[in-house]
């Protein structure tokens, strides 16, 4: 579980150092256009849904950029670092 | 994935339906249900698993960016057979790490944990193996054979 103390509802900004997406940052090189269209991108708001019963990563629900609300796990300690609580 | 297959209840849809219906039992509160995806094989799910639990579910691991997506139906048509799908496109991802091959999509009703309740399956019209980094999106229904994740009863 992530280390703060976060709990279901707080709301966090995705904010990554090299303006990464969540996926872009995980595959280490630019998505396709497809794909970058989809992604997590640097600056989206999250609010903490839950933490997975199994893994213990947190559920973070936000909007793409399509508007399609979506739910997506984050590593607990990629959550530590790159999440900014608001 | 444009094209799925009609979606089947199982068990623990088809006995909350005909309790529902032949007033045994109250429905569930209305809430929201999820769509997860499943790497079974096909032939090899089981309709008899009540829950996500079950040892034919096969669902994708959680620590790889994967998480079950509200499913967000029409209400159900009113036309015989009765059909019901998803409004809007579902989308999972982005992944962290390769998650598999995944075959079917199963409805249930958590987010999250291996006590949800089993609805139903739909079996994909083609597999889709995601890689690191993509995110997997399915149509909107339309209420048209093959468009989207159709439940009939």
């Amino acid at each position: 579980m992530p280390q703060k103390a976060a709990s279901p509802g707080d709301e966090f900004v995705y904010d990554h150092p090299d303006d990464q997406g969540y996926g872009h940052s995980a595959l280490g090189q630019p998505l396709s256009a497809e794909m970058t269209e989809l992604d997590m991108h640097d600056g989206t708001q999250v609010t903490l849904l839950e933490y997975d019963e199994d893994s213990g990563w947190p559920l973070v629900e936000w909007t793409d950029g399509v508007g399609l609300p979506r739910i997506t796990t984050i590593d607990p300690d990629f959550f530590d670092l790159y999440f900014k609580s608001v | 994935m444009p094209a799925l297959s009609a979606g089947q209840l199982m068990q623990y849809g088809q006995n909350q339906a005909m309790n529902a219906v032949f007033r045994k039992a109250q429905s569930p509160a209305i809430g929201s249900v999820y769509m997860a995806l499943s790497t079974t094989a096909v032939g090899a799910l089981q309709s008899t698993d009540l829950t996500m639990a079950g040892a034919s579910i096969g669902e994708y691991a959680t620590a790889s960016g994967y998480a079950r997506q509200v499913y967000g139906p029409v209400n159900a048509t009113a036309a015989s057979p009765s059909l019901i799908y998803n409004t809007g496109q579902i989308t999972w991802g982005p992944f962290t790490s390769a998650p598999g091959t995944c075959v079917w999509g199963i409805c249930c009703d958590a987010a999250s944990g291996t006590t949800a309740n089993a609805i139903a399956a739909f079996l994909l019209a083609s597999t889709r193996t995601p890689a690191i980094g993509d995110s997997l999106q399915a149509a909107a229904g339309t209420g048209a054979a093959g468009v989207g994740f159709i439940c009939q009863v």
